[in-house]
């Protein structure tokens, strides 16, 4: 009886305590940041927030799958729009939400292929990028197979861009990257660090805001700076990159993620999109494409140690975006994909330049529309059937897993 | 902690925080703390002798200091150009004004401390060491004496002081930093509005840098259950300089007429000899500031202000309606105004290095001349869209810290915040570190006082 009055003081006290409040309030902010992701509903041009990382939802759902998927589909977006317009196409134009392209994991109709062709149970994982070099698409494979996901098949797919990309980061310091160094799990304190990078990083760990603080400084920054018609700073007011008014309905249209639509062709302005493609193809990066194919090579033989069939497609894309690249530069860098393949003793199968794709099959340069896109797949699938190999490999992989699981 | 260990670890903690920025001069710290413990103790023995004791011990301070501070100024003067590489330990004027408070007071007949690491520590305690506020040795050594046990209440006190301070500093001083900045990079190019709105600018970023220092220092100060003294007590809200002075920067203005102005003979010889040590106070205190000549013309002005307001007082005392006039609200609020203006005028020449341009600045805010800077027809220039977005900001900010001064200068007063339940007290300090961590700049500039 004699112990009440004084819990009763301590909680009093304790209620009464503004860090505890503070403390409190901060963890709250923190777990609503978490569950909501709210920086997803906003869509700013050259800004993509933590909360919209594509790759974070496809890893996780994949590592968190019931049913661990026995294709890995691996490349730039290309192939990750290809999946999302089979998919949707083939389940009757349903009203998705736009910015679920970058989210889409299915590949459901080339499962479907799979099935019908070679009657196998297929579950494809699309994990195509944004921008995905090849030293990128290896690393988040390593990250997969670090997870104990060892998939039958492997399908890469390619394009000139994934090898010679003059504006992509260089290795090592893409968005890929620093998104798995980001993500590492242990705390890296150090006593040869300043003090100001160990908190730093001992914040970036302990609270979720502070990692995502420039997300949101610079989303109301932007917000503010479209609003006022004004550059963000000194440097973007010099040299005239200052926000205009009109990029603000940019923003609302993101919050309102509408749902998807076939684009028309050329929507995203082939000319446009031509003119980037320039800068990034020219002039021709030989040391880039030459690290890029190292990459490749040590992807195949990752694939190849752990007993996975690795299968590279070139997509194909527009011949004006081809027609870029001089014919010696593209007979070079598909001839070192192709040898680089076969050192590997994997199947290349070159679609790029596919004559059975019209200019209006492509939203821009190299993006496939809907139903290119099932064509793209027929095609793939055709050009699998051609190789007699193919489907007794296919039949012995699917059989091992099965024996495997009736072992068990 | 047992308590025999608190202050010997306190002191290690301090000297290793002031090691943090240049290790090699922890020795001076602690030669000057030797120094002046002995020599403390000597001049409470010294009898006869106690003057010389108690002058030769000012002038080694004093000699130190200056040779830090004002090698460079002396070299420059007698030749344009000379220069010597000497570099400004951290904190060393307000160390040393706190040893000279020490010597003071002994040779004012108190008791030297007896304890060389409460000693050390009274120099060294690491929420003041660099930038204040200054101490007193009476107040400090009773609470290093008091039994201090770590209590939640120290901190429900001290981190909203500590969060509060850092918001002002990186929130506000330092956006405010980049909008004056930009202006003063080419004064020329703007009219008299443009010039006061910078002016008001940095009125407002030299007072959350510094108070912002304050806050977090007597946060900081406060975890280990110390109390430190406040240092400013909204300066913008002073009705004439002289109460500017009781606001501003209040442990220099004190120690300056404890230390400075009585000891010159204050205002006990008639009201020439009043105006010289108001005068001469003042400048040597814009001098503690800087080795520069705009410090030297900022006290001057102050100076001068201060004694220009002396003479008005006396002046007004014998015109009853005018008197009454001044003590009105509407008399209350001009009065206000024309304080925080002129502190205003005395800010250009504290942030502007070079005189001949402060001069020109000056000249041109109270000419009004020009009065727009037009580049295009009916635009100031400051507000031309090419210019960033920061500009609008800014003076949508200054605007409203013009306008907030003095409601929350009342809710200040009344200590609305302090009475507040801890929850709402709670919410503001999470609102503020968010916005803090949002919005500051990528990099911050130190601390003004850190250069002093």
């Amino acid at each position: 009886m004699e112990e009440t009055p004084k819990k009763q003081s301590l909680i009093r006290r304790l209620c009464g305590s503004t860090l505890l409040w503070i403390v409190l309030f901060l963890i709250a902010f923190d777990c609503f940041l978490i569950s909501v992701r709210p920086l997803q509903y906003v869509q700013v041009r050259g800004l993509l927030t933590a909360d919209q990382e594509p790759l974070n939802d496809k890893l996780e759902s994949l590592y968190s799958a019931i049913n661990k998927p026995n294709m890995i589909i691996l490349g730039s977006s290309l192939p990750m729009h290809a999946c999302f317009e089979a998919d949707w196409l083939a389940a009757n134009k349903p009203q998705w939400p736009t910015n679920y392209i970058s989210r889409h994991t299915g590949s459901e109709y080339l499962n479907s292929l799979f099935s019908k062709n070679f009657a196998q149970p297929i579950h494809g994982y699309n994990l195509g990028m944004p921008a995905c070099m090849i030293s990128d698409s290896e690393e988040i494979f390593k990250d997969v197979l670090a997870h104990k996901i060892k998939p039958k098949i492997l399908l890469i797919t390619v394009a000139p861009r994934d090898f010679i990309d003059n504006m992509a980061q260089p290795v090592g310091n893409s968005r890929y990257s620093r998104f798995f160094a980001d993500r590492r799990d242990g705390l890296n304190l150090s006593l040869a660090k300043k003090a100001e990078e160990n908190t730093e990083e001992l914040l970036n760990h302990a609270w979720r805001f502070f990692k995502v603080r420039a997300d949101y400084s610079r989303t109301i920054e932007f917000i503010v700076c479209s609003s006022l018609g004004r550059a963000s700073n000194i440097f973007n007011a010099a040299t005239g990159r200052g926000y205009k008014r009109d990029q603000l309905s940019e923003i609302t249209q993101g919050m309102t993620t509408a749902p998807y639509q076939d684009p028309e062709p050329g929507t995203r302005s082939a000319s446009d999109d031509l003119v980037v493609y320039r800068k990034r193809y020219l002039p021709f990066n030989e040391k880039r494409l030459s690290t890029e194919l190292n990459h490749l090579n040590a992807l195949l033989a990752m694939a190849r140690q752990n007993n996975i069939l690795p299968i590279v497609v070139s997509m194909p894309i527009h011949p004006q975006n081809l027609a870029l690249l001089s014919n010696l530069e593209q007979d070079k860098t598909f001839a070192s994909i192709a040898q680089v393949c076969a050192d590997n003793n994997t199947r290349f199968i070159n679609l790029s330049d596919s004559n059975n794709y019209a200019n209006n099959d492509f939203s821009d340069s190299v993006h496939l529309r809907s139903q290119a896109s099932k064509r793209f797949f027929d095609e793939l699938i055709s050009a699998l059937e051609t190789d007699s190999t193919f489907s007794p490999q296919l039949s012995q992989l699917c059989s091992n897993n099965s024996k495997r699981i009736a072992s068990k | 902690m047992p308590k025999t260990w608190r202050m010997p670890m306190l002191l290690a903690a301090s000297y290793y925080f002031y090691m943090s920025w240049m290790p090699a001069f922890i020795l001076l710290i602690i030669g000057m703390t030797l120094f002046n413990w002995l020599w403390g103790n000597l001049l409470a023995k010294a009898g006869e002798q106690k003057k010389l004791f108690f002058a030769l011990g000012i002038a080694a301070n004093l000699l130190c200091l200056g040779f830090f501070k004002y090698t460079n100024l002396l070299l420059d003067s007698i030749a344009s150009g000379w220069h010597a590489d000497i570099i400004l330990p951290l904190g060393i004027s307000f160390f040393t004004f706190e040893f000279i408070h020490y010597l003071f007071e002994i040779y004012r007949g108190n008791k030297p401390m007896k304890s060389l690491v409460l000693f050390a520590l009274f120099a060294a305690f690491f929420p003041t060491q660099i930038a204040g506020p200054i101490k007193r040795y009476p107040d400090f050594q009773a609470q290093m004496l008091a039994e201090t046990k770590l209590r939640l209440s120290h901190f429900d006190e001290g981190i909203p002081l500590i969060i509060i301070g850092m918001a002002k500093k990186l929130l506000l001083a330092d956006n405010l930093a980049t909008f004056v900045q930009m202006g003063l990079a080419d004064p020329h190019v703007y009219g008299a509005p443009e010039l006061w709105l910078f002016a008001y600018a940095f009125a407002f970023q030299i007072y959350f840098d510094f108070s912002g220092y304050t806050d977090i220092g007597r946060g900081s100060a406060m975890l280990f259950g110390y109390h430190i003294p406040i240092n400013f007590n909204m300066p913008y809200i002073a009705r004439n300089i002289a109460d500017f002075w009781h606001r501003w920067h209040i442990s220099l203005s004190t120690w300056l007429r404890d230390y400075l102005f009585i000891p010159l003979g204050g205002s006990r010889n008639g009201r020439l000899a009043t105006h010289r040590n108001l005068f001469l106070t003042m400048a040597l205190g814009g001098l503690w500031h800087g080795a520069s000549w705009n410090f030297l013309v900022w006290g001057i002005y102050h100076g001068l202000a201060l004694i220009l307001h002396k003479e008005f007082t006396l002046w007004k005392e014998t015109k009853v309606a005018l008197k009454q006039a001044l003590a009105s609200k509407l008399g209350n609020l001009l009065s206000i105004l024309l304080t925080f203006h002129a502190v205003c005028i005395g800010w250009v020449f504290f942030r502007v290095q070079d005189i001949n341009q402060a001069f020109f600045i000056v000249k041109r805010m109270l000419t009004f001349s020009p009065l727009m800077t037009k580049l295009e027809a009916g635009h100031l220039l400051i507000l031309k869209p090419e210019l960033p977005v920061i500009v609008p900001v800014v003076i949508a900010m200054v605007a409203f810290l013009l306008a907030a001064n003095l409601p929350v200068s009342f809710a200040s007063e009344r200590g609305w915040f302090r009475k507040a339940p801890a929850p709402l007290k709670a919410v503001f300090c999470t609102l503020l570190i968010l916005c803090m961590i949002t919005f500051m700049p990528d990099k911050n500039p130190p601390f003004i006082y850190f250069q002093f």
